[in-house]
């Protein structure tokens, strides 16, 4: 089997290092894997040179069975790769569930709004959700709205949906990631949850090789409670820093790491409310630090903590790092998180926020028992779910199945195309009928796989 | 209106789940590789933008204005009682 991937290749692309893992582990299974990347300044090795997409072309070209696109909502990082997956299908990895801002940002340009693409992004709202003038006037109303309303609930707009209609099939990371991708186009794209691997270097993953307390500058009784990589409001650490300084207990004993970069003016804003507070001394923010620094705040973290609101991603890496050193870890009950079995990891309530919060630091905090049994909990659950190698045998089966789907969605995509090129009328519900038809016809010819869909 | 209206008016009757499987497939791709002219009139995105641009031009106006004090306590006071009125709460 020959695969494209296309990705970011940069050094500082956490889906790029994902997938130097998967790649890795695709050719240790023997697959031929081409990786296909926008320019980078600082590109990750993935074993075998990279090949370039063409700015001009913006195509991945060649014969390949398949080729997989992953996709998240930094313009930056995926512009490229989205620009390309429009101009061949694939199968899409989808790192995010909400692109919103994706697609706002490419309608954006240093001078103002492009003309054309805000357009093309009214249309697409209007299109997937009805009513594009209410909806975009909301978010130019309120900016706020974006990363909140504008992409949860029951009147989110994710707009997951443009990276969609011209996939193949679809992978994501979580359930409810999953599930409103798998139910837009049902049997026809077959589509798979596979659990995110372990993506930091391989060096920092065990204990022995990190820093100690000492070397990390960490007095010997403090309750070390770690928040780690790039934050921004949305990790709400914030509420953290409120919860500690709300109790009289955690306010003298425990020491908050907030070790990663952060949004600017986060940070200073973290700072004042710590002072605000009276815990300063009680916030360590790092900055951004190296891994070795960084993995080792968490081997010896008592407590970590990721919370998120809104969940916009399809799952968190940085919880599998948590995991991996067999950390007790607090996370919000919302998405992803949300999926966990219980005594894995401890929810924190978002509709409670502070009460919740509060409650499960506290309890950790007084509790070492409990804090060691919830560690090996979900130290077992990340070697037993969490592997590249894992990941590889669920995107393989995957692809197994769009290529036996991949007859029916000829039929359709076909007509699709013909009405979209004006080459059909567009009479959408009789193309629709003879399609479905056709395809009941040929169900000797699209074998079983016609009844396979998402899992 | 929903684009399938728009596309395809008036078609009537029941449809089987694969139908309207294929039929959201089948929308979707003729909004995703049409040309933005092509959505423009689909989508009625022209008077959408221009009013957002309309808006846009207000809102920046305002926000210049608010900005000089004294009168910037007075717009902003003003700024929250339409807010609060447009989103159906009772005026300040």
């Amino acid at each position: 089997m020959r695969i494209a991937w296309a990705t970011p290749c940069e050094r500082t692309s956490s889906i790029g290092a994902f997938s130097v893992e998967v790649v890795r582990a695709l050719r240790a299974r023997g697959v031929a894997v081409d990786v296909w990347g926008t320019a980078a300044d600082d590109a990750l090795d993935f074993d075998e040179a990279i090949q370039w997409l063409d700015p001009a072309t913006a195509g991945v070209g060649g014969e390949y069975d398949h080729v997989v696109y992953n996709l998240g909502n930094n313009p930056v990082y995926h512009s490229g790769i989205f620009d390309a997956y429009r101009r061949r299908p694939g199968v899409v990895v989808m790192h995010d569930k909400a692109m919103l801002e994706f697609f706002m940002s490419r309608a954006a340009t240093p001078r103002g709004w492009d003309r054309g693409r805000v357009a093309r992004f009214v249309a697409r709202l209007g299109h997937y959700y009805d009513g594009p003038g209410l909806a975009f006037s909301e978010v130019l109303r309120d900016p706020s709205l974006r990363t909140g309303a504008m992409v949860e609930g029951e009147h989110g707009f994710p707009l997951f949906e443009p990276c969609l209609a011209n996939a193949s099939g679809i992978v994501t990371h979580s359930r409810s990631a999953l599930l409103p991708m798998a139910d837009r186009y049902g049997d026809l794209v077959p589509s798979a949850c596979l659990d995110l691997p372990l993506i930091f270097d391989a060096r920092y993953r065990d204990p022995a090789a990190l820093l100690d307390r000492g070397e990390l500058d960490v007095a010997p009784g403090d309750l070390v409670i770690v928040i780690h990589g790039f934050v921004t409001p949305v990790k709400r650490v914030h509420a953290v820093v409120d919860a500690i300084a709300s109790d009289p207990t955690l306010a003298t004993s425990a020491l908050l790491v907030v070790a990663g970069g952060a949004e600017p003016g986060y940070a200073e804003d973290l700072a004042r409310l710590g002072s605000k507070r009276g815990v300063a001394e009680r916030v360590r923010i790092t900055g951004r630090v190296d891994d070795l620094t960084l993995y080792s705040y968490i081997a010896n973290a008592d407590i970590c903590v990721n919370l998120r609101m809104p969940s916009t991603e399809a799952a968190s890496a940085s919880l599998g790092e948590q995991l991996h050193f067999g950390r007790p870890t607090i996370v919000s009950d919302v998405g992803s998180f949300s999926e966990l079995p219980d005594g894995i990891v401890a929810k924190v309530d978002m509709a409670d926020e502070a009460a919740s919060l509060a409650r499960a630091l506290r309890e950790l905090a007084s509790d070492p028992a409990e804090r060691a049994a919830l560690g090996a909990a979900g130290r077992a659950y990340a070697v037993e779910r969490f592997s590249a190698e894992r990941y590889a045998d669920g995107l393989l089966d995957l692809l197994a199945r769009v290529e036996g789907a991949a007859g029916l969605l000829r039929v359709v995509d076909d007509r699709a195309d013909a009405i979209a090129r004006g080459q059909a009328p567009t009479r959408v519900r009789e193309a629709a009928r003879l399609a479905a038809a056709e395809i009941a016809a040929g169900g000797a010819v699209a074998g079983d796989d016609a009844g396979t869909g998402s899992r | 209106m929903q684009r399938s209206e728009r596309l395809d008016a008036g078609r009537e009757g029941p449809r089987s789940g694969l139908e309207a499987r294929i039929e959201r497939r089948i929308l979707d791709r003729y909004v995703e590789t049409c040309a933005p002219d092509a959505a423009l009139a689909f989508a009625d995105a022209e008077e959408t933008y221009r009013s957002l641009m309309r808006r846009a031009r207000v809102r920046r106006l305002g926000v210049a204005v608010a900005r000089v004090p004294v009168v910037g306590a007075v717009v902003r006071r003003i700024w929250r009682g339409v807010e609060r009125a447009r989103r159906g709460g009772a005026p300040a």
